[in-house]
């Protein structure tokens, strides 16, 4: 369990985490709750699937599809939807535990769509700064350490990546990271973390490009 | 023609920005332009100190834009050199005494009557920071040949840069040359490829700054002192010269040694 309140609960699952809606406020006033939660956590929860308890609260089709695209601007992906009340638009039945899979064919063109979107970043990132995409981001110069690039999708950086970066950081294994010189100081694709090996000077001379392979983030020379 | 106001600025604590202001603040007067230093670290001033001018304060730079004294009452007449002038900051305040605005028009008013206006900034990037560069046209950024100093002055390069300022400009300070060449130490392009900023300037390693600085005297009126003397470059570059780096594999021979106890005995 990772935090308690009484309006907002957010709980670990398999691969996942579950929140649930317990308060009776209005629905922009929970709205704010939730993303006030959300943003305490910063970039931990990236990517990480979400179950939505709504408890016995009623929820729109608008309302639900509201929640959804927040979390997605937090980086988390709604999976499912738990509701308990007598919710005409969510199917529920009185007093019975449903859970309504959102249409995930809409979800993963989102996804898609979004991916294929992509940002040149026409500067070299210094440290504290930092650049969150949905999409496939470019850099045309250096990520400075200090700095962070968080993409949905693929990264490229046409420079020295030296700081960190987060491929795939909404659940895409597929995304890869590519440099000129890759030596970030922290490499994340998907929900996988890597850390250049410790005491091992950097070979970083050619161009690379890492990617998942059988479960492992593997770094290559970038050949074309 | 109007001045230039330039922030002398770092991040890290530590590094060398009051020393480097009072210097090229002295070094440029030397070369005959006029010069007014501003020390914009509220509640912890030093400026003051390092220029031996300490004693003659009366006011300081939060009456000047909150308390209604002139400007010209405030200012601070160095007693070595005619056309170079101090505005301390206030001890006994804090950094949110003066605000970003205020700062933009004291800086407007001093590059009137000044060639340079040199702001010695606070460490940090809080209040102090934003204040300091708020009127500034360029930044000197100070930082030693350690990790974390280009760390922050890499911050800083990009606060400057977000805040508008363009030409910002880099100074290597207090760099080991012995160590440099055992590997033992960041080298000069380290630094520059990770930064990517112009070089303005590099700064060995001196014991004469720190007996200087505890007289009071900026070090480059001292003689022999190569941090001296890299400071006074520096000073001719911001002047407009094209003058080259100091030669950092400087090993005194025998020779230079003897001749630089004769210049000594000689003044």
């Amino acid at each position: 369990m990772i935090v308690i309140t009484e309006d907002v609960v957010i709980r670990e699952s398999q691969g996942g985490i579950i929140i649930c809606l317990n308060s009776q406020d209005s629905f922009p006033d929970l709205k704010q709750q939730l993303l006030d939660k959300l943003k305490a956590f910063d970039d931990l929860l990236i990517g990480v699937q979400v179950v939505l308890d709504v408890g016995q609260r009623k929820l729109k089709k608008t309302e639900v599809l509201e929640l959804k695209e927040m979390l997605l601007e937090q980086g988390l992906h709604l999976k499912k939807l738990i509701s308990r009340g007598k919710s005409v638009d969510l199917t529920g039945k009185g007093g019975q535990v449903e859970v309504v899979n959102t249409p995930t064919t809409t979800l993963k063109n989102q996804e898609i769509g979004s991916i294929e979107e992509t940002i040149l970043v026409k500067r070299t990132l210094r440290s504290g700064q930092r650049v969150f995409f949905p999409g496939n981001v470019v850099v045309l110069g250096d990520v400075n350490p200090g700095a962070e690039v968080i993409a949905g999708g693929n990264v490229l950086i046409m420079g020295s990546m030296r700081g960190m970066v987060h491929a795939g950081a909404l659940g895409s294994e597929d995304a890869v990271v590519a440099a000129f010189r890759l030596n970030p100081t922290q490499l994340r694709i998907a929900n996988h973390i890597t850390r250049p090996p410790e005491g091992q000077a950097s070979k970083g001379n050619e161009p690379e490009i890492a990617s998942i392979k059988s479960g492992k983030v593997i770094i290559e020379d970038l050949k074309l | 023609m109007k001045g230039k106001v330039i922030v002398v600025t770092s991040g890290k604590g530590g590094v060398g920005k009051t020393t480097t202001t009072a210097n090229l603040g002295t070094a440029l007067t030397m070369l005959g332009r006029r010069v007014v230093m501003v020390d914009t670290d509220i509640g912890l001033r030093n400026l003051d100190v390092v220029m031996g001018l300490e004693n003659r304060i009366v006011f300081d730079i939060v009456d000047v834009v909150a308390g209604g004294i002139k400007l010209k009452q405030a200012l601070i007449k160095d007693k070595r050199f005619e056309g170079l002038y101090l505005l301390p900051a206030a001890q006994t305040k804090e950094k949110t005494a003066v605000s970003a605005h205020q700062m933009k028009t004291l800086c407007y008013e001093l590059k009137k009557e000044f060639d340079f206006v040199l702001v010695d900034c606070p460490a940090g990037i809080e209040q102090g920071f934003k204040n300091a560069i708020a009127g500034a046209d360029e930044a000197i950024v100070v930082a030693v040949p350690e990790v974390s100093s280009v760390r922050d002055a890499d911050r800083i390069v990009g606060l400057l840069e977000a805040a508008g300022l363009r030409k910002n400009q880099l100074i290597i300070n207090r760099i080991r040359p012995r160590m440099v060449k055992r590997g033992d130490m960041m080298d000069i392009e380290d630094m520059i490829d990770i930064l990517s900023v112009d070089l303005l300037g590099v700064v060995p390693e001196d014991e004469t700054v720190i007996v200087s600085t505890n007289k009071g005297e900026p070090v480059v009126i001292a003689p022999g002192s190569r941090a001296g003397e890299a400071y006074r470059r520096i000073a001719r570059r911001i002047n407009g010269e094209e003058v080259s780096l100091l030669p950092l594999d400087h090993s005194e021979g025998l020779v230079d040694r003897f001749r630089r106890m004769f210049k000594l005995a000689s003044r």
